[in-house]
């Protein structure tokens, strides 16, 4: 049997076009929101049961005294001795599972974002043999407790009082922090596309439901149940909104391609996290049907207020 | 069948537009419902057809309060009333055969028996090989039967038409009254509305007429049974009762 409700009629035109944008940014701060929680679960795996044990550099004033003669000391063996010392001093605490000190090209190369190339003709290499670095060691470890790490720092302390241990915790803290908020601005954001779609959806429906008042009536009157009829509206709005869906995904695999593109160009360690998983797309994916479903829902909701506004 | 009690009915905050409305329409009875343009007669066709409920006053169909009677049992009640409307209403993109076939459709009859009933009654009134055309290419008189197919396919047992006669000459106008005739003879009870006073007088059928929403039943002559289900001692003003039938004498009496 052909359509009671023909979807030629002008009200409802639109509405797979604006289904297809609000998917698109619906898709697209979902993407956000999928990929920043998955960075920060990687970038906490990562980093929960690591320390970096940072030597500070020898004192430049101290070199310019033994060179003078006017004192000899530990400082001129400093940095061999002390680095020694710590290594096995890490070694023999229980709990530390990899110790290992950082080389001196894997140090510049931190720098090199900033400083630039270490190379013979960059600033880093010139730079690079009058910078006061301290030497580091990345230490991983089974338990991390703040108990065990303030007596490793007490241990230490005790080869040299200015060895810093960092737990990154700050950091990944005021990280994750970012993140979660990103996270909660792009839930935001989503609820503010589900509300605008259902708005729209909302005008769609009274306006075909008007353009059609006379069927309604004439099915009302031949006793045509409420629910009959708002599943007329809500068959027809759940086919626009599918086809919505489908073009806004479409446009956003699209938009998604490109981005990764340009992320893969970028250098860093974190923009490797921010891939989505095959999980996070499959959820993507199934935005065509959450929003054709969530139209077709609104479709029934409205078509069956303005059925009760009837006798 | 259908009972109103000093019934009322206002659009929003306007005046009345039908006023103590006194009625019953028994089972198997036949009215013609007068009355000029605006006295109330479409508006009376919606309160029995429940598209409109009344603002005061009680309304009984087919034995219940529409007032108490939930929302999901009414449209079981108004699958019981056949409707013929002026205008037809027929649906333009649906095709002759699944216009007739809607009613019985809406109700979740089986489909072979829908279209096994559906051609037979189109057969009936001579559209037989028309079933798959659009409306939009019948004659005014083709899409009439097609909506009178329409209002009679489920065997309604009140059957109410709205101004059937008013776009037809006098000879159509005769024969649909006749064909509505043949229905009520098969238990259907019969409303219909029309202004054309002559054609009334051609049959000796109860007139109920509506004058600035008021209601004024007939007394049919003595040798064509009373009343035929009018309940004439409700009526809706102490005053005047018309009772006009056909060929018969116009009588006129004061109660009270």
């Amino acid at each position: 049997m052909p359509d009671l409700i023909p979807d030629s009629e002008g009200a409802g035109r639109f509405l797979p076009w604006v289904v297809a944008v609000m998917v698109f940014f619906a898709a697209l701060a979902g993407a956000a929101a999928l990929a920043l929680h998955q960075a920060t679960g990687s970038w906490h795996n990562d980093l929960a049961n690591t320390v970096t044990v940072e030597i500070p550099p020898q004192n430049p004033n101290a070199d310019d005294k033994a060179r003078h003669g006017a004192r000899s000391g530990p400082d001129q063996t400093r940095p061999a001795a002390v680095m020694d010392a710590v290594v096995d001093a890490l070694r023999a605490t229980a709990g530390v599972t990899e110790v290992r000190p950082l080389a001196a090209a894997e140090i510049a190369k931190l720098l090199q974002p900033w400083l630039g190339n270490s190379g013979p003709g960059g600033l880093l290499g010139s730079l690079l043999g009058n910078l006061p670095l301290p030497q580091l060691i990345d230490v991983r470890l089974s338990e991390a407790g703040p108990a065990g790490l303030a007596l490793l720092a007490k241990r230490l302390a005790k080869i040299d009082p200015g060895i810093r241990i960092d737990d990154h915790q700050i950091w990944l803290g005021k990280l994750i922090r970012l993140s979660q908020s990103l996270q909660w601005m792009m839930a935001a954001c989503l609820a503010m596309i589900c509300f605008a779609t259902c708005s729209v959806v909302i005008f769609g429906t009274r306006a075909a439901f008007a353009a059609h008042l006379e069927v309604v009536k004439l099915l009302h009157v031949m006793g045509a149940r409420d629910s009959y009829i708002a599943r007329l509206f809500q068959w027809r709005a759940l086919n626009m909104g599918l086809k919505g869906g489908l073009i806004g995904l479409a446009v956003t695999v699209a938009a998604l391609f490109a981005l990764s593109r340009l992320a893969a160009d970028l250098e860093g360690p974190l923009f490797g996290d921010l891939a989505l998983s095959p999980l996070a797309l499959l959820a993507l994916a199934t935005l065509p049907l959450l929003a054709a479903g969530l139209t077709a829902l609104t479709a029934r909701r409205t078509v069956l207020y303005e059925l009760s506004r009837l006798p | 069948m259908v009972r109103f009690e000093n019934v009322g009915v206002r659009y929003g905050v306007g005046p009345e537009v039908l006023r103590d409305i006194n009625l019953h329409i028994a089972p198997g009875s036949f009215h013609f419902l007068t009355g000029a343009s605006g006295a109330g007669k479409s508006s009376l066709l919606k309160l029995m057809c429940l598209a409109l409920f009344p603002s005061r006053g009680r309304m009984e169909v087919f034995g219940q309060d529409v007032a108490t009677t939930h929302r999901r049992d009414l449209p079981a009640l108004r699958r019981r009333i056949g409707v013929v409307f002026q205008d037809f209403r027929l649906l333009q993109n649906l095709s002759v055969f699944d216009n007739v076939a809607l009613p019985l459709r809406l109700a979740g009859e089986d489909e072979k028996r829908t279209r096994n009933n559906v051609s037979e009654l189109l057969n009936w009134v001579g559209l037989g090989t028309r079933l798959d055309d659009s409306p939009d290419t019948l004659s005014g008189g083709e899409q009439q039967r097609v909506a009178i197919a329409r209002a009679v396919i489920s065997k309604p047992n009140l059957l109410l038409a709205d101004e059937p006669t008013g776009n037809v000459d006098d000879r159509i106008a005769y024969r649909l009254v006749r064909l509505f005739e043949e229905l009520h003879r098969s238990g259907t009870a019969v409303v219909v509305a029309t202004h054309n006073d002559a054609l009334v007088r051609r049959f000796s059928h109860p007139v109920l007429t509506l004058t600035d929403g008021i209601l004024y039943p007939s007394i049919a002559p003595v040798d064509n049974g009373g009343c035929l289900g009018v309940d004439i001692g409700a009526t809706n003003r102490p005053g005047q009762i018309k009772a006009e039938a056909a060929g018969g004498p116009v009588v006129r009496r004061k109660l009270g």
